[in-house]
């Protein structure tokens, strides 16, 4: 056979394991290297996250890895001319020279005004980011930071609500267990989203054991075409239509499983007439009405016999209600034919829907899975980028989750689940990482494991604002990218009296011009003021051409050391039955050319500065929240020391597994790994604590933030009014828009073959792309396009009321609500140092307009508004 | 197999069906004949990169490959990655696939999963009225 001829002698052959680095999930990959190159990436067995499979974009890691394009050299900007469209005459230079200019400009800012400087990092390498940025933001002294730019691409609301009320980052179907899921426009189990792949098997697996999925999207995406009922429904009113499902279910239908809501949810505490808990005088906890002994009580007196959840009652002379009757209540004034109005969904869909997950969640059904009886709930409603990008994404997220909620279907068989789960008792031999869950004084459920030291439950404690975003003063805010891209951030920072202006930006990896917003509005009215950038890239992106001073040459995923990166687990770890894996990321070979490792340099920056002990602290600090408990003694980071960034890695893998099972250890599999428990997993009855159905915490955080805004003259700058208690549907500024010029609702969704704005030069995904229809395209309705005189692939603009446009190639499909307009993934990129990627799909978030009139205050969010 | 003029399409004793590189003349009567558009024609080897570019690690790695494999000016098709199924391995897509959608094994015994499968999920053949009796099997849709 012709294989045997003339085969070359291969003098090395291995197989390392690591972790994929081409999106968050983080998936477990095995590289196989002959001579010295990286032939393929494969999934690595061993592994909890991928279980040995991974998608095409972690397969096309070696393009990445040997792409001609990557910057192999430290680069510096030979014009000072900063802005789109400049040619920045890039120039190499030695590391010495770029590290000497960096120290020199760090130390004048540091002299001057620390808190003067901003980290921006991509969401693509998360777990990198968890040492460098923090390390560095604490012992430089400054807190601007963002993700990528904090943009449409942020799942702002999600996360939040997510981890008030599943203690992760996200929520996902137990997909091995669910028998119906309400998938509200994300591509959780379809190629996209945190845990992509596991989800995708599991979705699988679930399809063929015949869980029934209802997608609820205005296009008919994988998801919808997988799914067994596609719902059209208008882009950015999904939460009118689960707040209305959740009338039916209440009101109409009267189901809701009371156990649940009782024990594990505030909806027995008693609200006064202001809205406020009924707390009790002398302990100050929140208050509940024994039905049977006609008493009210603290929630966690041992003396309950039964809770009431419906009859407004008389405690010390004022009526209290219970926040359920509240909610039962509130949510009728969202009858179906309402929602229709808004959603365009028909009310007897709404209904039907409502009736049939309704009943799926067989309250009251128990299942024994290893032993143990559980209650076990199949259904689930989940959302993501579809619930996420628009104004009010916080409430509608949590509209969506409320679903699950009230048939008591979270946390526990077969219903949402948080990824991870978020719950771990720790490896056997150290009972590390330890993240278990624990209640507060409200009896509310406070996560313990967290990507930032500031958790999505309790609030964070409104201040006066030292951020340039103002991020300080809004309790349910990750970052705020509206003060910053507004044109009015001046007239702000005087207004909020910040002491100082925007000096330097590090950046990590992310290209702000595109993931934000409007390219020039972002890049003229906040990028351009920093006075030095610099910044650690694979390419040469928009963001560097247009305002970058240094650029530094990273290493990619399959070059450098990470020694945690499916920890914290509420982020990227697989959730349901399986096993736990701490994977790491180790390099399968040696960087190239003068390609440097992003958490190194950070650390000799650090160094550089003075500030190394600082920098070890604030590692020794963040490691509790992030990755499961305090360092032992003898291995946290030490004053004095010079560690190398390996010592690092290989001093928090010791602390969590023991001292033989450090780095060395961790590197034979690239995984360490142990069996998850079921109380761990569905750990919602196995833990005493309760996520809330009535957000009273809310108003307090309203009152707290308008009182600063007021001090500075503010009150009026946002519309307070939505920091409430209970979910709302608010209108986008699109859906108010009541002239007749604009007349198609334009939105973006997630390709899955395609990570942000990173892989459209990797010349395999680029070739996947081009083979599908619509990854590069705009999509339009047939019937859409007949009207305006379209034929398949003419090439238009795209205009928005504020007179931004974009272009791109029209692709005509019944396939889509007809008043929409569907654009996939971070595209259009223009860069000459990207020529594959360049000129290749449309630019959609050029169209997203980021100024007050665009901006979500719950959580203070910039929306797509076009 | 029938319209090679060179035999360079061969049927091997497990059923897999290989292309030799140095028998095939180019001559794409294959291409024409197959009822699932199957063959591929690979004229030149690309680089990936663009012409201007030196060829990377990779891509000198994969072209040596590609060359010692199916050559230039010759007619390629899946050959399940033989080379990867003489070392135990499974070919590159059953891996590569996230949703586990694919499977491989041997039809010839009744008990391997493929054959199982392939009873329990009415399996079936695309085009089976040319009587190629073809190795890859559907699923139906559940
Ligand atoms: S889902 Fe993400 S991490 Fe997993 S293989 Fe794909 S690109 Fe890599
Ligand atoms: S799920 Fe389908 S499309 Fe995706 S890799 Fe597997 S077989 Fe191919």
């Amino acid at each position: 056979m012709a294989l045997e001829k003339g085969q070359s002698v291969v003098k090395e052959d291995v197989w390392i394991g690591t972790s994929c680095g081409q999106c968050y999930c983080q998936c477990g990959v095995r590289a196989h290297r002959v001579d010295g190159v990286v032939i393929r990436v494969e999934g690595n067995p061993k592994a909890a996250a991928g279980q040995g499979r991974i998608c095409p974009k972690g397969v096309a890691g070696p393009m990445l890895l040997y792409d001609p394009y990557r910057v192999n050299y430290p680069l510096k900007r030979g014009n000072p001319k900063k802005g789109i469209g400049v040619d920045p005459q890039w120039q190499r230079i030695s590391w010495e020279e770029a590290m000497d200019t960096i120290v020199e400009k760090l130390r004048e800012t540091y002299k001057k005004d620390p808190r003067a400087c901003l980290f921006q990092a991509t969401t693509t390498q998360t777990s990198e980011i968890r040492f460098a940025v923090t390390g560095f933001m604490k012992a430089f002294g400054f807190t601007n930071y963002w993700v990528s730019g904090g943009g449409v691409h942020c799942g702002n609301g999600a996360h939040f609500m997510n981890g008030i009320m599943h203690a992760a980052w996200s929520i996902v179907p137990d997909f091995q267990h669910c028998n119906y899921v309400l998938n509200f426009g994300c591509s959780k189990g379809h190629g996209a989203g945190h845990v992509a792949v596991e989800n995708a098997f599991q979705a699988a697996d679930a399809r063929a054991r015949g869980c029934r999925t209802v997608v609820f999207d205005p296009f008919l995406s994988a998801q919808a075409a997988k799914g067994h009922e596609w719902v059209p429904i208008r882009v950015g009113t999904d939460g009118a239509a689960a707040l209305a499902m959740i009338n039916v279910i209440l009101n109409e239908l009267g189901i809701y499983d009371a156990e649940y809501i009782k024990l594990k949810t505030n909806g027995s505490y008693l609200i006064k007439p202001d809205g406020f808990y009924k707390r009790d005088p002398k302990t100050n906890k929140p208050m509940i009405w024994d039905r049977v002994e006609g008493k009210a009580k603290t929630f966690d007196d041992p003396s309950i016999v039964d809770y009431e959840l419906l009859e407004s009652v008389n405690v010390d002379g004022e009526t209290c209600t219970p926040a359920f009757r509240l909610l039962k209540d509130h949510v009728k004034s969202y009858p179906p034919e309402k929602a229709e109005k808004i959603t365009g969904v028909p009310a007897s869909t709404l209904r039907r829907i409502a009736k049939e997950f309704a009943e799926e969640a067989r309250i009251g059904s128990k299942i024994v899975i290893d032993g143990k009886e559980i209650p076990y709930r199949p259904v689930a409603a989940i959302f993501f980028r579809g619930a996420q990008g628009h104004v009010n994404s916080g409430w509608t997220c949590l509209s969506i989750d409320l679903l699950n909620h009230i048939v008591g279907a979270a946390d526990t068989v077969g219903s949402s689940l948080g990824l991870g789960p978020p719950n771990s008792h720790g490896y056997p031999d150290t009972g590390k990482p330890n993240t278990v869950m624990y209640a507060d004084d409200d009896g509310l459920m406070v996560a313990k494991g967290w990507v930032y030291d500031h958790k999505a439950y309790p609030l964070h404690e409104p201040k006066a604002p030292t951020r340039l975003d103002l991020h300080d003063m809004f309790p349910t805010s990750i970052y705020n990218c509206f003060t910053i891209c507004s044109p009015d951030n001046e007239k702000l920072w005087q207004q909020f009296k910040i002491p100082y202006r925007p000096e330097i930006l590090i950046n990590f990896g992310s290209n702000s011009v595109m993931t934000n917003s409007n390219a020039e509005a972002i890049t003229e009215n906040y990028l351009k003021k920093f006075k030095f950038v610099f910044s650690f890239d694979i390419y040469l992106t928009e963001f560097t051409d247009a305002v970058a001073d240094i650029v530094l040459p990273d290493c990619c995923f399959l070059e450098r050391y990470t020694p945690a990166v499916t920890f914290p687990s509420i982020f990227s770890h697989p959730q349901g039955l399986g096993n736990w894996g701490w994977q790491i990321r180790q390099p399968v070979i040696e960087p190239m050319y003068e390609r440097r490792d992003f958490n190194e340099i950070m650390l000799e920056l650090a160094k550089r500065l003075g500030i190394a002990d600082k920098y070890y602290e604030a590692l020794n600090a963040a490691v509790p929240t992030r990755y499961g408990g305090p360092l032992n003694e003898e291995n946290k980071l030490k004053p004095g020391e010079d560690y190398t960034w390996q010592e690092i890695c290989d001093r928090l893998i010791r602390d969590r597994f023991g001292p033989d099972k450090g780095l060395e250890y961790a590197k034979k599999d690239g995984v360490i790994t142990w069996p998850k428990k079921v109380d761990e997993i569905y750990w919602k009855w196995f833990l005493n604590v309760r996520v809330p159905i009535y957000f009273e915490f809310f108003p307090v955080g309203r009152e707290k933030v308008k009182k600063i805004a007021e001090q500075f003259g503010a009150g009026d700058m946002l519309d307070w009014s939505r920091l409430k208690a209970l979910p709302d549907w608010y209108p986008c500024p699109t859906h108010m828009y009541d002239g007749t010029e604009y007349d198609l609702y334009p939105f973006y969704w997630r390709a899955v073959m395609h990570t942000n704005s990173l892989t459209m030069q990797n010349p395999w995904l680029d070739e996947i792309a081009q083979q599908d229809p619509y990854a590069y395209t705009i999509q339009i309705h047939t019937e859409t396009a007949k009207k305006k005189g379209l034929q398949d692939l003419d090439w238009v603009w795209l205009e928005n009321p504020e007179g931004h446009r974009v272009k791109g190639q029209v692709r005509l499909t019944e396939g889509i609500e007809p008043q929409h307009l569907a654009i996939a993934a971070c595209a259009g990129h223009w860069t000459p140092f990207q020529p594959i990627a360049k000129g290749k799909g449309v630019f959609f978030n050029d169209l997203v307009e980021a100024d007050l009139a665009h901006t979500d205050p719950h959580p203070v969010h910039a929306v797509r508004g076009s | 197999m029938k319209v090679c003029p060179t035999q360079a399409t061969q049927q091997r004793s497990d059923g897999i069906v290989t292309v030799d590189k140095d028998l095939c003349v180019g001559c794409k009567y294959c291409a024409i004949a197959c009822p699932y558009g199957a063959r591929n024609f690979v004229e030149k080897w690309t680089s990936y990169f663009g012409d201007d570019q030196p060829l990377s690690p990779l891509e000198e790695y994969g072209k040596k490959k590609w060359i010692e494999k199916f050559g230039e000016g010759t007619s390629t098709k899946c050959d399940f990655c033989v080379e990867r199924v003489e070392k135990g391995l499974k070919p590159a897509c059953i891996p590569g696939c996230p949703a586990n959608a694919r499977y491989f094994g041997d039809l010839d015994d009744p008990e391997s999963e493929v054959s199982r499968l392939i009873k329990t999920e009415r399996g079936f053949q695309l085009a089976p009225e040319f009587g190629t009796n073809p190795r890859v099997y559907y699923l139906s849709p559940r």
